[in-house]
């Protein structure tokens, strides 16, 4: 991509900090979860092996702790 | 534009998230998803090497088209580490069983634009024109999120309309040709020349009226992280 395009794509990132996102994105409340199961995402299901009825399963942000 | 720090505070989320994975103890090198036209601070650190030296091993980057493409290449062994999947392709993956893991949202964005033809004169106030429309877009990714949610929001009867699955790249290049009418977009170069002879069908404010936005992950295979 060329400079520009680059700069005006950039322009609406937002790149959220570890502690931005630990307290509003992840854990069971987080909107990461939120916006998985609007994607049609039913946790309850069973093929996922390691679900143990939390999302902490699938979407773990201790990597950022 | 943001603040420079806000920038390289991105970079540094990516590398402290990535070289935290507990990859190198098992690993000769590790293989790295990414996006060509998806610009994110975390390729300074990758030119750098920033991630070689936090992991002790080379860091391999190959770019893909889609998030589904990462998946595939994930479940074929030949990627460990996805950045800045799509959460669609994730969610997805995760559906159909795959052992993959969130493990930090790696940009937040606006919701991806879909494109129609500057030849149809159709606009988001008179949006239904759509229906029995044509429209490429990147299955199961978030521009293909986006599209459904932007329908929603302008009541557009998607079962109308015939949707082929195209990447970015391939979507603008069928706008421009008029294979298709609408061409959903993630990507700045893909987006440059799909907006070169197509308007996005919802403004920015209109899709921030609507509720709709988007992000991307970073994601893991469950044997990176094991």
């Amino acid at each position: 991509m060329d400079i520009e395009t680059t700069k005006n794509q950039m322009a609406g990132f937002v790149f959220p900090t570890a502690e931005e996102q630990l307290a509003t994105y992840f854990g069971n409340d987080g909107i990461a979860g939120q916006a998985a199961e609007s994607l049609g995402v039913v946790f309850a299901k069973t093929n996922i092996s390691n679900y143990s009825g939390s999302l902490d399963a699938v979407i773990d942000g201790s990597f950022m702790e | 534009m943001k603040s420079m720090n806000k920038i390289l505070a991105g970079a540094v989320v990516g590398a402290t998230t990535l070289g935290a994975v507990s990859v190198a103890q098992a690993a000769d090198s590790v293989n790295v998803a990414f996006f060509l036209e998806w610009a994110t601070p975390n390729q300074i650190a990758k030119v750098d090497k920033v991630y070689d030296d936090a992991m002790g091993v080379p860091v391999n980057w190959t770019d893909f088209s889609t998030g589904v493409a990462m998946t595939e290449a994930m479940l074929a062994g030949d990627i460990d580490i996805a950045y800045s999947q799509g959460l669609a392709p994730f969610v997805t993956a995760i559906q159909q069983g795959a052992p993959l893991k969130m493990v930090s949202i790696a940009v937040i964005y606006e919701a991806n634009d879909c494109f129609v033809g500057n030849n149809l004169g159709i606009t988001s106030a008179n949006a239904s024109e759509l229906e029995g429309k044509t429209v490429a877009v990147p299955l199961n990714t978030m521009a293909d999120f986006s599209f459904r949610k932007q329908m929603a929001a302008l009541n557009v009867d998607i079962s109308t309309m015939s949707i082929v699955d195209q990447a970015p790249a391939d979507g603008a290049v069928s706008l421009a040709d008029g294979s298709v009418d609408m061409a959903c977009i993630f990507g700045g170069a893909s987006a440059k020349a799909a907006g070169e002879v197509g308007t996005p069908i919802m403004s920015s404010q209109e899709k921030s009226d609507a509720g709709i936005g988007s992000f991307d992950v970073v994601s893991v295979t469950e044997k990176v992280c094991n």
